[in-house]
């Protein structure tokens, strides 16, 4: 029984080793383009190799200009050095636009991030 | 005879104990089986992939190479020139290989093309996900009405071919080769993956790259990944199988690595995420025809790494 046992902690804890990847840190913010709010887009942030940094990508939904890599179907970052890219669309979906028409091109931005969950917003002006 | 009229019945208190102590008991069961359920489709949607993998040996041996992503005269994929490995030669003998567009008249059948996506060829699904078909009655809306015949939809594939990756090569310094052609509309067509675009030089040619030319190594490049994922958020954009690629440059049948694995990568048609509806990431197949899970927190600079497959990068553990 205490060898089943043993067994048994044995096992929880592989399984538990295999759910973890590398801890990540939410980000949040606003987006807006000219001031107003962006109707719906995808926020990514691409490690930056050019900085020796390499970790997951993070990524998020755009929704009424804000973004929370917390919520569902996103994901966080490691931190440090990344670029941030944004793509924004005016919301009004057709067909082949998902989220209907671009309102800029795709959008850069540098950021370096703490190691810690934090909150960015972003102005994106032009077109 | 006194001790059964003594009790002839169970208590109100016994019942519910009964009751509440099977309840219990079906609550840890019904989430198990589910786990169980799920776990035997993932190993199915595993086989799937692993098969289209073999098969594209099996073409790769008789053809000296690996198959072009799509064909630009016939606007056919290589799905459907890799069906004859999958044992499914008579589907394949009823393909139109004369030049013309895969959802030609009459009502976009092609005919002999589109129309054969009627067919469900399952080894090109996954069962994990039950969207088999382009969804119509997503509220985003992402419908191709030109591949839609009388109402009916043709099925879909859930296994698409690795174009390459998008970025910067980190062994260089310099951004990975592509086709800016069509760039801000369908994202381009990346150029250092297994699945390689048709151009007129390769218009005679059934294949592409060639195992030989894979200086990565096989066993480092990724060749086939899954895509199966269903998002409420962003809808779906799933074509029919048979469809390739296009002069636009468009390609169906197989993506570019830009995005992360299961990222909501859908607004460029050229780049829509690989993905699944398992926990945490999709199947690939490599090179070398062997099948791994990659995690969706694999290193995005691994990850687009994997995907080249002479880009000379050193890719670590994933």
């Amino acid at each position: 029984m205490q060898r089943f046992s043993y067994l048994l902690g044995s096992l929880l804890i592989l399984l538990l080793g295999c759910q973890t990847g590398p801890h990540l840190y939410h980000v949040k913010g606003t987006v807006t383009h000219h001031g107003n709010p962006v109707p719906a887009g995808v926020i990514f942030f691409d490690p930056d190799l050019t900085k020796q940094n390499d970790g997951p990508q993070g990524f998020a939904f755009i929704k009424d200009g804000v973004y929370d890599t917390a919520a569902k179907g996103s994901q966080g970052i490691i931190g440090k050095a990344y670029v941030v890219r944004i793509r924004g669309f005016d919301g009004k979906q057709a067909n082949e636009l998902p989220m209907g028409q671009p309102l800029f091109l795709e959008f850069q931005k540098a950021v370096d991030f703490p190691l810690q969950d934090s909150t960015h917003n972003f102005q994106v002006s032009g077109k | 005879m006194s001790r059964s009229e003594k009790r002839a019945a169970f208590t109100l208190i016994e019942l519910l104990v009964v009751i509440a102590i099977i309840a219990i008991l079906i609550a840890l069961l019904v989430p198990a089986v589910q786990k169980v359920r799920e776990a035997a489709a993932r190993l199915q949607c595993q086989n799937n992939v692993k098969q289209v993998g073999l098969a594209l040996h099996g073409f790769h041996d008789a053809n000296k190479g690996f198959p072009k992503a799509g064909e630009l005269s016939t606007q056919l994929s290589w799905h459907v020139f890799v069906l004859p490995f999958l044992d499914q030669l008579p589907l394949y003998d009823r393909f139109n290989l004369t030049p013309g567009t895969y959802n030609g008249s009459p009502n976009n059948m092609g005919p002999g093309r589109n129309e054969i996506a009627l067919n469900l060829v399952s080894v090109y699904q996954c069962p994990s996900s039950n969207l088999r078909q382009m969804a119509t009655n997503s509220p985003p809306n992402n419908v191709n009405l030109s591949e839609i015949m009388s109402g009916v939809i043709p099925y879909t594939t859930h296994y698409y071919g690795v174009m390459g990756p998008l970025g910067t090569n980190p062994a260089t310094g310099a951004p990975y080769l592509m086709d800016p052609n069509g760039m801000a509309t369908h994202g381009g067509l990346a150029l250092q993956g297994i699945f390689l675009r048709d151009v007129a030089v390769l218009a005679n040619s059934k294949v592409g790259v060639k195992a030989v030319q894979v200086s990565d190594g096989t066993s480092n490049t990724l060749m086939v990944g899954e895509l199966s994922w269903v998002n409420d958020i962003t809808g779906t954009r799933y074509r029919s199988w048979v469809r390739g690629c296009d002069a636009a440059p468009v390609c169906a049948g197989a993506k570019n690595v830009v995005n992360g694995i299961n990222s909501p990568s859908i607004t460029l048609f050229n780049e829509i995420s690989f993905g699944s509806m398992h926990t945490g990431g999709a199947n690939f197949v490599l090179g070398d025809g062997s099948v791994r899970f990659i995690s969706q927190t694999i290193n995005l600079g691994a990850y687009r790494s994997l995907a080249s497959y002479d880009g000379a990068e050193s890719v670590g553990d994933y």
